[in-house]
């Protein structure tokens, strides 16, 4: 089951007493910084929820285990995410 | 390590993007995240925050799939690179080996492949394989991400160069020359003042010759004293003649090859340059004073105790030595 981006900025928009058009404006331009600080590779930490590492990827020679075929594969940035606590207890193996 | 962006600090940005006070975008920032946990609590298994990403939810993890904006925004800085195949002829060695853990949106890096396929030895020198840590701190510097692509696409074009190595090697002559300089230096120093030393104490007695003569052994004092009369010029009244009260047995010696006058006088005088008054007081059985044969015996007469040290004694030896000097040519 999935749950539904706009029913959750929706209720968020609700509960911070904004009207639905500043919560797209608010969620847009929550989005807009948190990609700004993860291109500038700094950590965004969302008290209780977790945090958002970028972390470097250096290039690498990709084999392919069939033609055997060396693909040299560009340095890339990966957003690791560290659940926070709460976020950790809601897990089947922790609960 | 990253440099943490703390809540207050992004709904910083937030509100003034948005134009909304700061308290209202922490409020909605944690509300929409609170959404996303309450939705995990309820059953879903995936949540999905426009602009943010996807949370998928594990038996004992959540995976997190970026947003394809955000994604691409990060990553803006490769963006214009991109894989290629790479020849049979580039080794894989121009890379640095390291471990990478797989993320999510891409497959796992086909570790194993790449472990078993032989990889010619190359002559190029590589650097150290650097490890996961290390990566995370190269991230920090953008400059060392593009000269490292510019390592990568040049690798593909031409063979890597060993390494040159330059050493300075040091010319151990000018060392070797100026040892050698200074034993000359000490050798030529300890000859000529050895020299200088015979030269002041001994001038007259540089030559030698060998000729045989019969010596007389008489009383000398007496005709050292006429002799010494006779030759040597006025002002003697410094110059003890006078015989002590009670006379002493007069004292000879023989001139041989080793032992000239000046040694003699050295050694009753303590000085070379008395051997004048041994010349004076032999001038019966001397000639040439450079010209005595060995074994002739000679007197040697008493210039009294210090005479080493008398002043008078050193300015008569000078003098009479001047005379001797011109008395013969010298």
């Amino acid at each position: 089951m999935m749950a539904d981006t706009d029913n959750i900025t929706s209720k968020a928009s609700a509960a911070a007493g904004c009207d639905p058009a500043q919560g797209a404006a608010l969620a847009e331009a929550f989005a807009a910084a948190l990609r700004e600080r993860l291109s500038m590779l700094e950590s965004v930490a969302i008290p209780g929820f977790g945090s958002f590492t970028p972390v470097k990827h250096e290039e690498r020679v990709e084999t392919d285990a069939e033609s055997g075929r060396r693909t040299l594969l560009p340095p890339h940035i990966a957003v690791n995410f560290i659940p926070g606590s709460k976020l950790r207890k809601l897990l089947p193996n922790n609960e | 390590m990253n440099s943490i962006v703390t809540l207050p600090e992004i709904a910083a940005k937030t509100a003034e993007a948005a134009g909304v006070p700061v308290d209202t975008a922490v409020r909605f920032i944690l509300e929409l995240f609170s959404g996303a946990e309450a939705a995990f609590a309820s059953g879903s298994h995936s949540v999905t925050i426009k602009g943010v990403g996807t949370f998928s939810r594990g038996s004992s993890e959540i995976k997190f799939t970026p947003d394809a904006e955000l994604a691409a925004a990060v990553n803006a800085p490769f963006s214009l690179f991109s894989a290629i195949e790479l020849p049979d002829s580039v080794s894989d060695n121009i890379l640095p080996e390291e471990d990478m853990p797989a993320t999510p949106g891409r497959p796992a890096p086909l570790q194993e492949e790449i472990k078993e396929t032989e990889i010619p030895e190359s002559t190029a020198q590589e650097p150290a394989e650097p490890s996961a840590e290390d990566a995370e701190d190269i991230v920090q510097e953008e400059t060392e991400e593009d000269t490292q692509a510019e390592n990568t696409a040049m690798a593909t074009s031409m063979p890597a160069e060993p390494e040159v190595i330059y050493v300075v090697r040091r010319s151990a002559w000018p060392w070797v020359a100026a040892l050698i300089a200074l034993v000359a230096g000490f050798g030529a120093g300890y000859c000529l003042g050895g020299y200088r030393a015979y030269e002041n104490a001994d001038a007259a007695t540089t030559i030698v010759e060998l000729t045989s003569q019969e010596i007389p052994v008489n009383t000398a004092a007496a005709s050292d004293t006429d002799t010494i009369a006779d030759s040597v010029p006025s002002d003697t009244t410094h110059i003890p003649t006078e015989q002590p009260a009670q006379e002493k047995a007069p004292v000879y010696d023989t001139v041989s090859p080793s032992r000239y006058l000046t040694t003699i006088a050295r050694d009753h005088y303590g000085r070379k340059d008395y051997w004048v008054f041994i010349y004076e007081a032999n001038t019966d059985r001397l000639n040439h004073p450079n010209r005595i044969s060995p074994g002739t015996q000679v007197v040697i007469p008493d210039l009294g105790d210090g005479a080493a040290a008398n002043p008078a004694l050193r300015a008569r030896a000078r003098s009479l030595a001047t005379e001797i000097y011109n008395r013969y040519d010298m």
